[in-house]
């Protein structure tokens, strides 16, 4: 009805502006009737609208809002306005004394020094901390595009500097130290997430039972056979059915007790009260009911509806002793797992725990050079084993075979690709079949979860798979008579870390390579010149942010910024010989031998880091839906801490670029 | 008032002179001062109803603008305590109970506040004549007349915005005028509706980014 009621004027068409008003009473009585669509709608940025009120709906989930107490939050929604710029205008200029900090609620800001962008802002993001501290803007911030940024003023943002430590230095701190103030945050978390963790997902050992007439020597046979030191043990002789325990430390009492052990019926020794947890429960609790009960280990079991042990649902075991290694150092396991994985299918088994002790730990926020030193080791004894197994003990024993590249470095936390190679030992002559071991070889890493290497970097192509005179002669000639294939195949294998056999093979190798670089400058530059290989990053995050979210394409963090730093260490830690292969020991002797400053070496640490950590962020959640790890990271998936700890640390990049161009004089070729 | 020259001048300040002296309560004098440059204040209400003659205000919310900048921190937020009883269809939209505006200030001393807090600059708002009428019912018994300040009326501004872009002989067909339509035609951010101090906001939003969009 009221519907004509609008289409008769508008039919009409006689005034247009009565005729507009009228829909728009009409309209809000439509809204009135339609509130439950209006809720449904989604926020603008897309991200859903979490606060009813516009001044409480500002976002303090981001940094550095995120470490205000509530009270701090008062504070901010008290003085905080909202301003609109034009695309264009100038926001802030330079030499003007700022007097708000503008926090962005959509569009998109530039810095610029001069002419040029040295910093590009989006929604979320907020400027220019520094210039209000200093009461002076250095560089100019325009609108790129219509902006509206709440201003939160100056007194407000110097209350809450004073007030709190952590806001102040996550607003104007270096890296370094932003970086540092992050991890702080999270270590508080640390410990708490891990006695978070259910019980079932720690390490609960399998339940043996036996029948409570089994005399105490078939059991000791069984701890022996099963290696363990607890049985569970079923009294059919009661009704209902009784469930008990008998571990190791009832043996003491079974010699005691007199009776010759082959005939005392565990019956008489089993503990028949026991104390459980169900596998639901969070660690935190299990540990807290050994303590109290002064146990050692607790049945991990669902319960009936009286609170009794469920016989029929038991998982198993939780000892004292994997509940704290699982606490402290969850690597542990898994490296026992390896060490007595007997075939190829236990050790895989053994590789895909590693994931999730990955994951684990960066849940928990453990600093990812620990992660990656810690997976290091645990890959290593895998690879070792793998090699072990499918490997003759003579072809072990003269060879060595080493993994490249992110491995050898020991900064891969997630299976990319497997490079590896095999040296053998001059004049050893291998089993007829060696390129069928290899292949077994590379055919287990891929079981692992390691796909094969695209370059074909693989100790079952001929290639890398030689004589040490031979592998010598090659890398040589890698060196003497370049093409891009060969720097780069020398890049990856300066990387190289033995994992089996004779280590020394490898040595050798490398010192042959070490004593041809002797002031060879023009051969350093060519391997340094790769650096420039992909096409300089001058503001790629400008371009992708003002792209906005439409055209995003992936970014490629090993193209930006990780290749760029590693190869640049790289090639410096050649022309200084160094036989660390890592990237941060690469750096920590740079800096010691004086050839980076101190600064820069911490810069560029950090920034390793954070990229690596990043990588393993987009990773996991990749894995976790089930895709490939891929290089890409889409921008709008980082939050706008990530995205600016990014911008600082490809910044970071670009300086060491320019350090790189003029060490090694990389504009002169070309 | 010294030079008024054209007959619109004459008019206003007829207009003006006529409702001073006609002014119930000579406190609110200020109302018919000059305005401040480059501010307005941006308005909404929250009633028990769409009834001008019988619904009353529970809720009011304004924000005074200055140039391009909506300043948040200086908001007024008043629940108004009705005389009658909060129908349940309207809590549904607004979220205000009868207890919430229990609480809230009496009518007549959130008027004075509001009338306050505007002073004489120009009230901007998004059907404005809505709130507007509920206002000035309920300001009656005070001074005799409504609100005197000159109205910006965000629909109408985008209405008139629309139709400069349109070529003329597409200018007759219908705008779709709708409050969520608006913000999103106008790129501007859109909060939970059916608050009064987001709605004020919001019209405050739209009223800033239309008066460059007319300017330009």
């Amino acid at each position: 009805m009221w519907l004509e009621s609008i289409l008769v004027p508008v039919n009409l068409q006689q005034n247009g502006r009565r005729v507009a008003l009228s829909v728009r009473k009409i309209s809000r009585y439509h809204c009135y009737g339609n509130r439950n669509l209006q809720n449904l709608r989604p926020a603008v940025s897309g991200k859903p609208c979490v606060a009813p009120n516009m001044p409480n709906a500002f976002n303090f989930s981001e940094s550095p809002f995120d470490s205000l107490s509530p009270e701090e939050q008062r504070l901010v929604r008290n003085s905080v306005d909202i301003a609109y710029f034009r695309a264009g205008e100038t926001i802030l200029d330079v030499g003007t004394q700022p007097t708000h900090l503008f926090v962005i609620i959509k569009g998109v800001v530039q810095q610029l020094e001069g002419s040029e962008v040295v910093n590009t802002y989006g929604a979320d993001d907020c400027f220019d901390g520094r210039g209000l501290v200093a009461e002076k803007v250095s560089n100019r911030f325009v609108a790129a595009e219509e902006v509206v940024a709440y201003q939160l003023a100056k007194k407000a943002v110097s209350s809450l500097i004073a007030s709190n430590a952590t806001f102040g230095a996550m607003l104007f701190s270096d890296l370094s130290n932003k970086l540092s103030a992050i991890s702080q945050r999270k270590s508080q978390h640390e410990l708490q997430s891990l006695t978070m963790a259910r019980v079932d997902e720690a390490f609960v050992r399998p339940a043996h039972f036996v029948d409570a007439d089994t005399d105490i020597v078939s059991i000791v046979k069984l701890f022996q056979a099963e290696r363990t030191t607890t049985v569970l043990v079923r009294d059919h002789a009661c009704q209902p059915l009784r469930l008990g325990i008998f571990t190791h430390t009832g043996l003491q009492k079974a010699i005691l007790n007199g009776t010759p052990l082959d005939k005392l019926p565990v019956r008489l020794l089993a503990n028949f009260s026991l104390i459980s947890v169900r596998p639901s429960d969070q660690l935190g609790d299990a540990l807290a009911v050994m303590i109290q009960k002064r146990v050692h280990r607790v049945v991990v079991a669902e319960v009936n509806s009286d609170g009794a042990v469920d016989s029929e649902r038991i998982v198993g075991i939780l000892e004292a002793l994997d509940l704290f290694s699982f606490m402290s150092n969850h690597s542990y396991l898994i490296s026992i797992q390896i060490i007595a994985a007997d075939d190829i299918a236990t050790l895989a088994q053994a590789a895909n725990h590693i994931n999730r002790l990955i994951a684990l730990l960066h849940q928990s926020g453990t600093k990812v050079s620990l992660i990656a030193t810690l997976v290091q080791e645990l890959n290593a004894r895998l690879f070792e084993r793998a090699w072990q197994l499918i490997a003759p003990i003579d072809l072990v024993a003269n060879s060595c075979l080493f993994v490249m590249g992110s491995e050898g470095r020991g900064e891969q936390l997630l299976k990319t690709d497997q490079d590896n190679g095999l040296i053998l030992r001059d004049g050893y002559s291998p089993p007829l079949n060696l390129a069928e071991i290899c292949d077994q070889f590379s055919a287990a890493l891929r079981n692992f979860g390691y796909p094969d290497c695209p370059g074909n970097i693989m100790a079952s192509n001929l290639v890398w798979r030689q004589t040490a005179s031979d592998f010598g002669r090659m890398t040589r000639q890698w060196l003497l008579m370049p093409t891009p294939d060969s720097l780069m195949s020398l890049a990856i294998f300066l990387d190289a870390r033995a994992v089996g056999g004779d280590g020394n093979l490898l040595e050798d190798v490398r010192l042959g390579v070490f004593i041809l670089v002797t002031d060879n400058d023009a051969m350093l530059a060519r391997f340094a010149s790769a650096i420039n290989s992909f096409p300089e990053s001058g503001g790629w995050w400008n371009r992708l942010m003002s792209l906005g979210e439409q055209n995003e394409e992936a970014f490629d963090l090993k193209k930006a910024g990780i290749f760029p730093l590693v190869h640049g260490i790289r090639s410096m830690a050649l022309e200084q010989r160094l036989t660390d292969t890592g990237t941060s020991a690469r750096i920590d002797a740079l800096v010691a031998a004086g050839k980076l400053t101190a600064a820069m070496g911490a810069d560029l640490t950090e920034s390793l880091h954070f990229f690596m950590g990043l990588k393993l962020k987009v990773g996991l959640l990749e894995l976790s839906s089930n895709r490939a790890v891929s290089a890409g990271i889409r921008m709008s998936t980082l939050s706008s801490l990530d995205r600016d700890l990014l911008k600082d640390t490809l910044g970071v990049v670009k300086r060491f670029k320019a350090l790189m161009r003029q060490r090694f004089h990389l504009d002169m070729l070309s | 008032m010294m030079a008024a020259v054209s007959p619109a001048d004459w008019y206003a300040y007829l207009k003006r002179e006529w409702l001073l002296f006609h002014l119930g309560d000579t406190r609110f004098r200020f109302m018919w001062d000059a305005p401040p440059d480059n501010e307005w204040v941006a308005l909404d209400c929250e009633t028990t109803g769409l009834n001008v003659r019988s619904d009353e205000i529970i809720a009011i919310a304004a924000v005074r603008i200055i140039g391009n900048r909506v300043m948040t921190s200086e908001r007024l937020e008043l629940l108004v305590r009705p005389e009658k009883r909060v129908s349940a269809e309207s809590v549904r939209i607004h979220q205000l109970r009868e207890q919430d505006v229990a609480e809230g200030t009496k009518p007549e001393a959130a008027l004075i506040q509001l009338m306050h807090f505007i002073g004489a600059r120009p009230l901007v708002g998004y059907y404005l004549e809505f709130d507007l009428a509920m206002i000035d019912r309920a300001l009656f018994p005070l001074l005799g007349m409504g609100l005197p300040q000159g109205r910006n009326e965000v629909s109408a501004m985008y209405y008139d915005y629309k139709v400069k872009q349109l070529p003329r002989h597409l200018r007759d067909q219908p705008i779709d005028l709708r409050f969520a339509s608006l913000m999103k035609d106008l790129d501007m951010p859109l909060r939970n509706a059916h608050d009064a101090l987001n709605d004020a906001v919001m019209a405050a939003l739209a009223f800033v980014k239309l008066r460059q969009l007319l300017a330009a």
